[in-house]
């Protein structure tokens, strides 16, 4: 961990209808780093995702590998960041799973060999070499998570952003995909309700409370902490 | 990828959906000899009560697009009550466009029943269909089932909550999980859209 690869800096997020949904927003995120962002419903975790990959345009500063984040640098950005939607239905389009995990290194122009070398790679990253004939919908939730995760990986990524990574599966899929995530030698920022999942995986915390960050720090200073993380409605 | 490719198939469903719509409407001959090689083949594939079930779950959308046929087209009477006059043209248009929509689906339900919907697609590929026609059919093959499944979970969640004989009421509820579906495929169009252009894509065809 030498340089701080994610920079946000006053950034703040209204809807078109005036309501703020975060406010004054300042963290940076070092290279490397596990960084998770945890929050009750509604705090603002998946809104802040969003802006760093400039899906969702507030007003502050967001800065990524020493690129601001603007309409001119946004595809730049987009390679190096990947990012791993809550819904594994909303990120596996294709028929096959071989065709999902190929849509970003085509999208990227890479020749078909080297594709097929991606997402055989990529697949086998996540423990699903041998899936690639698979039909998307039949797999089961923890399956589908994984295939979304390899369809970043294929894209080599140099930081993952995941929104609930863990929700929705059961304790095996669970374990399995903290194990996957662990060893992914990446920046991360995880945002979460699985305050488990956090501690054994992030470096750092921080603490949204309806759009406004609450507390930054390492995760074993705050967990422990019950009665302040019931405050925060955690 | 290994899987086969169903070019063949694809060539042979839509030549015959071609030829189909040059047949005059009057000549039943070449209609009842396709639906003879139609039939025989779906039934080979498929149960009947399948077939049935699912080539004319289309035909009330047909029927509503040609449904005034028989009463504007033509000009000898065929049935007269009133100031209603079926004719004979309109009605051979109307049963004749019938037959062939429901040929058409039978074609097309036999393609996707004997092939699996990868090898139809890797079909599409080879013979050169446009890569974004492609895609949509993907997706659109791929939501589907999650909107069919949403379907039945919100019919479920409705049963359990329909207890009296309102009829009114189920059919209020019945309209708000209409529009709620709407909504819902709204959103996923929209999260779906962000995953993809997260993924590199910009609207324009990549090989």
């Amino acid at each position: 961990m030498e340089k701080k690869i994610i920079e946000v800096k006053n950034y703040t997020f209204k809807y078109p209808d005036g309501r703020e949904v975060l406010s004054n927003i300042n963290f940076s995120v070092m290279q490397k780093e596990c960084f998770g962002i945890i929050g009750a419903n509604g705090a603002g975790k998946t809104t802040l995702l969003l802006s760093m990959v400039g899906i969702l345009k507030g007003k502050g500063l967001i800065k990524i590998d020493g690129l601001i984040l603007s309409e001119k640098t946004l595809k730049e950005i987009r390679k190096k960041v990947g990012f791993l939607f809550q819904d594994p239905d909303v990120q596996l389009f294709s028929p096959t799973v071989y065709e999902d995990v190929a849509f970003g290194p085509i999208n990227l122009g890479l020749p078909p060999d080297i594709v097929k070398n991606k997402v055989e790679h990529a697949l086998s990253k996540v423990g699903l070499s041998g899936f690639e004939n698979r039909i998307s919908h039949h797999l089961s939730i923890g399956e589908k998570r994984k295939v979304a995760l390899a369809g970043i990986l294929s894209m080599e990524p140099d930081m993952l952003l995941l929104d609930e990574p863990s929700s929705g599966l059961d304790p095996r899929a669970r374990r399995e995909l903290l194990k996957l995530l662990f060893n992914l030698e990446k920046t991360k920022i995880i945002a979460t309700h699985d305050l488990d999942l956090v501690n054994i995986l992030c470096d750092r915390l921080m603490i949204l409370k309806k759009g406004i960050v609450v507390w930054i720090g390492k995760p074993s200073d705050i967990l422990e902490k019950k009665k302040i993380l019931e405050e925060y409605g955690l | 990828m290994k899987g086969q490719c169903a070019h063949r198939k694809i060539i042979i469903a839509f030549l015959s959906i071609l030829l189909l719509m040059l047949v005059p409407p009057e000549n039943y001959i070449i209609f009842i000899g396709y639906i003879s090689v139609v039939g025989i083949f779906s039934i080979y594939l498929l149960p009947l009560s399948v077939i049935i079930k699912r080539t004319l779950s289309l035909f009330p959308f047909v029927i509503l697009l040609i449904i005034f046929l028989p009463f504007k087209k033509g000009s000898i009477p065929m049935f007269k009550w009133y100031n209603v006059i079926i004719y004979y043209e309109g009605s051979m248009l109307f049963l004749s466009i019938l037959l062939k929509a429901w040929i058409s689906i039978m074609i097309l339900t036999l393609l996707y029943f004997s092939s699996p919907f990868p090898e139809i697609i890797k079909g599409f590929k080879f013979l050169g269909i446009p890569n974004i026609f492609i895609l949509l059919t993907s997706i659109m093959y791929r939501y589907i089932y999650l909107f069919v499944d949403l379907a039945k979970k919100m019919e479920t969640a409705r049963k359990l909550k329909y207890f009296g004989k309102n009829r009114n009421l189920y059919i209020k509820m019945y309209a708000s999980s209409i529009g709620l579906l709407f909504i819902k495929a709204y959103e996923k169009g929209d999260q779906i859209y962000n995953a993809m252009i997260l993924r590199g894509f910009d609207g324009e065809e990549n090989n």
